[in-house]
């Protein structure tokens, strides 16, 4: 049954899944380019100096791709749940129904740290090949938080979309919106490294709203 | 414990109304024994798909207890609802995954899958098994949403109006088919429609719903036996009869139409107790949508 | 788990209102107060003081009673007006019985600044390390960086093929051990720029608080340890590479003290300016050929302090007093704390609650009071513990516990 279960969820974002790889791939693929073009132009040594005088980063381009891609894998997920209150189809099927929404949210949310993981990936591997590890670290502990971000935007969108009201969907909006805003509110290179665990649980934490929202669906707040 | 003679559905004492404002209805009780096939029928807004939704956990009501086969709905296991079917209005099903895939999908779930009832379907619909249903007719996607119920060998179906947006061929189909297989295998089969010949071909029980209560729980059989239409011609000055016994009383210029469960004596002596000079005099037959007009009224 | 859900959205919608809400308010009712200029006249030995909120004419000394003009002032402080002055010829031939020339006041004259954000910055891990002697006399952008390796050496790290430089690793581990260098590296500054005109390299704390000049002369290592008493323990270092050559750099210890580093004995000197505490006070150095003014931005006010730029001694001092903001005593009414994840203080992201009121407790009971009355005609449950999280979390609470309406 999880097996179908994941078949399902796969059918809804496989599509989404592929494009955000190509997207996220493709903004990665700019970002290194745009440093081995810069050390064509200028050597090395100039972009170790940008990056340790003018805390550049050079992957500031990937900044939002990221939450982007929450938001896109959360709404392919949820919104053929809602559209004609499929959900009810969903909620019908012989599995625990909290179980279920699990394994539905599980499901998006390795979606989103294989993309993530890739990313980190790309970048790092490259970085490693022409900086100090700890300039490669400082550039990943960067990204982090805006793949966190990610996670959240993927849970507020998830739970949003599953909610029946319009009232409370505003909320939601409003609240995401502003959580999202603190992932972003200080630019400074590795300004989230003391509050990376704090951030995790919180997104550990957040996961009961797309539930609340199942809840209310259960109860007829649609 | 369980057995044969514990109702499908039993519903007690149920309140729901809108929000916190208007009430649907209030302390509604019925049961449902296994076997029937019934057929929730009432006016827009009298809470059919209310009904169907707090049966199936998709709306806490104000007050009472539901439970199907025994079971309180609020605390549903998953193996009552694997034998539960479900219809959703619209014939609503995953409309992003292909014939093929949708009966994969389902099939894990269900440990009495039948695979070939839903082939059988699919074969008469003329689609590759690659096709995705959102590429479908309304018609089709019916077909597709039957040949999953039928596939499910559930032994309780709720369906949620079935007819909606079919036209009469598929509408007929999905009666044909849905009648064969509850009468051959003993279901369950609980639904409302808002085309209520459809229902006349399939359904052994009914429950017609007026707002705010039911008016009737019955055979299909026994209503329109024991419930009737008389219809006389009178003046165009004479009053409708006032009888609380005759139903929803209607006059077309000088003809009168009258519903009652009474006898024809009864409603002739009602009319001359209130002084109604009435001639042609004479019952008229029925088919359970004129019943259904005459016990909810026309408006 | 509904109870679960509800609790979550309510907790989150009070934390993102007590950060959302005082944002908005400062948005909406703005506070800024703009620092007077303050200078040290070596003419009349006293503060001129010209106030930068009306457009700089209002100009006086501290008691208030004495009033400049433009003019005036110029005359006064020609330190720091000297080009004003000479195009009005009205620049004098000496003061205090120093030659002075355009020359001599630029040469003499430097700015340092401070602030928290800087020192608190979360900075690469890694030492960019300029050439203090470079082959062609012009100084060229660093091509070798330094890392501390575990705490007990360093390693030097080749740019170009992002490979570990054996030699100057080995030559400068050396010259940490000769010198009794003890890692972690405590506090380190270079100005790693090619736009200035000579190099000095780093001025380095170590783990103990000792203090170390260190430096890269023709690729090999230079470095002097600086005359301190024990008792001294650097927490902070500064360098500087001024057109005067006389001082190394500024060192601010654990007791928040200042003291200057001169170049020429490679030793340290107090400078009497009180206590500053660099990673949460801004401050900054005015300096002239005739006196330093340290200006101190302290929590209630700022602190000019006037130093004999000859022997460091105290030639004045003056204290202003932010202006109470009713805007802000209004805040203090409406709001029980503020939470924010950015200071101006630092470069780092987390959660910080403060500007705790007592006064808002007023309107906390009012709302309390509210939510009671509320909750009794909604026939809601649980009407205590909703009141005493509005009675704690005032406003923030109140707005959601108001709107998220759940049994």
């Amino acid at each position: 049954m999880i097996k179908a279960l994941l078949f399902k969820e796969w059918l809804k974002t496989r599509q989404v899944f592929f494009i955000s790889l190509v997207v996220t791939a493709a903004v990665s693929a700019y970002v290194i380019l745009m440093m081995a073009r810069l050390i064509q132009l200028k050597g090395v040594d100039h972009l170790w100096l940008i990056m340790i005088l003018k805390d550049n980063s050079f992957v500031d381009t990937l900044k939002y791709i990221p939450t982007l891609v929450g938001i896109a894998v959360a709404v392919a997920q949820m919104v053929p749940e809602m559209a004609q209150k499929r959900l009810k189809l969903t909620l019908h099927l012989p599995y625990p129904q909290f179980t279920m929404v699990g394994i539905m949210l599980a499901t998006g949310m390795v979606e989103l740290l294989v993309i993530y993981l890739l990313q980190l990936a790309a970048i790092g591997i490259y970085d490693s090949t022409i900086l100090p590890s700890e300039l490669t670290w400082r550039v990943l502990l960067t990204m982090i938080p805006w793949c966190l971000a990610g996670f959240s935007a993927y849970i507020f969108t998830a739970s949003i979309c599953l909610e029946g009201t319009w009232k409370r969907r505003i909320i939601l909006a409003l609240l995401g919106i502003a959580v999202l805003f603190t992932y972003f509110a200080q630019p400074a290179l590795e300004a989230y490294n003391s509050i990376l665990l704090l951030i995790v649980i919180f997104i550990c934490l957040s996961v009961i709203l797309p539930f609340g929202s199942i809840i209310r669906f259960k109860e007829g707040r649609q | 414990m369980i057995n044969d003679t514990t109702p499908v559905i039993s519903v007690k004492h149920l309140t729901q109304r809108y929000g916190s404002g208007r009430i649907i209805y209030s302390d509604l009780n019925f049961e449902i024994p296994k076997g029937s096939i019934l057929g929730l029928l009432g006016k827009n807004g009298t809470g059919k798909t209310t009904t169907i939704n707090i049966l199936m956990g998709y709306l806490k009501p104000v007050e009472g207890e539901c439970r199907i086969f025994g079971e309180k709905i609020t605390e549903m296991t998953p193996a009552t609802r694997a034998r539960i079917a479900l219809l959703i209005e619209g014939h609503v099903q995953y409309s992003f995954m292909t014939i093929s895939q949708i009966e994969k999908f389902y099939s894990r779930f269900y440990p009495r899958w039948n695979r070939e009832a839903y082939y059988e379907l699919m074969k008469k619909l003329h689609v590759s098994p690659n096709q995705k249903i959102s590429t479908m007719s309304c018609g089709q996607r019916s077909q597709v949403a039957l040949g999953l119920i039928l596939a499910q060998n559930a032994d309780l179906l709720v369906l949620d109006d079935f007819s909606l947006g079919l036209d009469p061929g598929y509408r007929r189909l999905f009666v044909d088919y849905l009648h064969d297989f509850a009468k051959s295998e003993d279901k369950t089969v609980f639904m409302t429609s808002h085309i209520i010949q459809d229902l006349e071909r399939l359904i052994d029980d009914c429950i017609i719903l007026d707002y705010g209560k039911i008016l009737t729980h019955t055979s299909v059989d026994r209503l329109l036996s024991e419930f009737s239409k008389f219809r006389f011609t009178t003046t165009d000055a004479s009053p409708l009869p006032d009888d609380e016994n005759l139903i929803n009383p209607y006059r077309i210029k000088n003809e009168v139409e009258v519903y009652t469960f009474k006898s024809p004596e009864y409603v002739k002596q009602a009319l001359d107790r209130q002084g109604i000079v009435y001639s042609s005099f004479r019952k008229q037959e029925m088919n359970l949508e004129d019943a259904f007009i005459g016990l909810t009224g026309k408006y | 788990m509904k109870k679960c859900y509800i609790t979550f959205l309510s907790l989150l919608s009070i934390l993102v209102l007590s950060w959302f809400l005082p944002w908005l308010y400062s948005i909406i009712f703005p506070v800024g107060a703009n620092d007077p200029f303050v200078a040290w006249s070596p003419v009349n030995n006293s503060f001129i003081i010209t106030e930068t909120a009306d457009g700089g004419g209002n100009i006086h000394g501290i008691d208030n009673a004495s009033r400049y003009t433009k003019e005036e002032r110029d005359s006064l402080l020609p330190q720091i007006y000297y080009t004003q002055l000479a195009a009005r010829e009205k620049m004098p031939d000496s003061i205090k019985g120093y030659e002075i020339t355009i020359p001599v006041f630029k040469h003499s004259q430097w700015v340092f600044t401070s602030s928290p954000r800087d020192i608190n910055k979360v900075n690469a891990k890694v030492y960019l390390m300029m050439e203090s002697m470079p082959e062609r006399f012009e100084l060229e952008d660093p091509d070798v960086v330094f890392r501390v390796n575990g705490n007990n050496d360093v390693e030097f790290i080749d740019i170009l093929s992002n490979k570990t430089d054996l030699g100057k690793t080995r030559r400068f581990n050396d010259i940490f051990n000769r010198n009794g260098f003890k890692f972690p590296i405590k506090s380190a500054s270079a100005n790693v720029t090619t736009r200035k005109q000579y190099d000095e390299g780093y001025l380095l704390a170590d783990n103990s608080g000792k203090l170390y000049h260190l430096k890269m002369q023709a690729g090999r290592p230079s470095m002097v340890k600086i005359d301190a008493p024990d008792s001294i323990i650097a927490e902070h270092v500064f360098i500087m590479e001024n057109a005067d050559n006389r001082h190394l750099g500024l060192v601010i210890d654990s007791q928040n003290n200042l003291y200057a580093v001169e170049k020429e004995r490679h030793n340290l000197v107090n400078l009497p300016v009180g206590k500053i505490d660099p990673e949460n006070q801004k401050f900054s150095i005015v300096k002239n050929l005739f006196n330093w003014v340290v200006k101190i931005n302290e929590e209630d006010g700022v602190r000019w302090i006037a130093l004999d730029s000859d022997n460091y001694s105290v030639l004045g001092e003056y204290y202003r007093q932010y202006p109470e903001s009713p805007i802000l005593r209004a805040a203090s009414f409406i709001f029980p704390f503020q939470l924010s994840f950015t200071s101006v203080y630092d470069c780092v992201a987390k959660p910080r609650f403060s500007d705790f009121s007592a006064n808002a407790i007023f309107l906390n009971i009012i709302l309390a009071a509210a939510i009671i009355v509320i909750y009794r005609r909604r026939n809601k449950k649980f009407i205590a513990i909703n009141a005493v999280t509005v009675l704690i979390f005032g406003i923030f609470a109140f707005i959601p516990l108001l709107i998220i309406n759940e049994q």
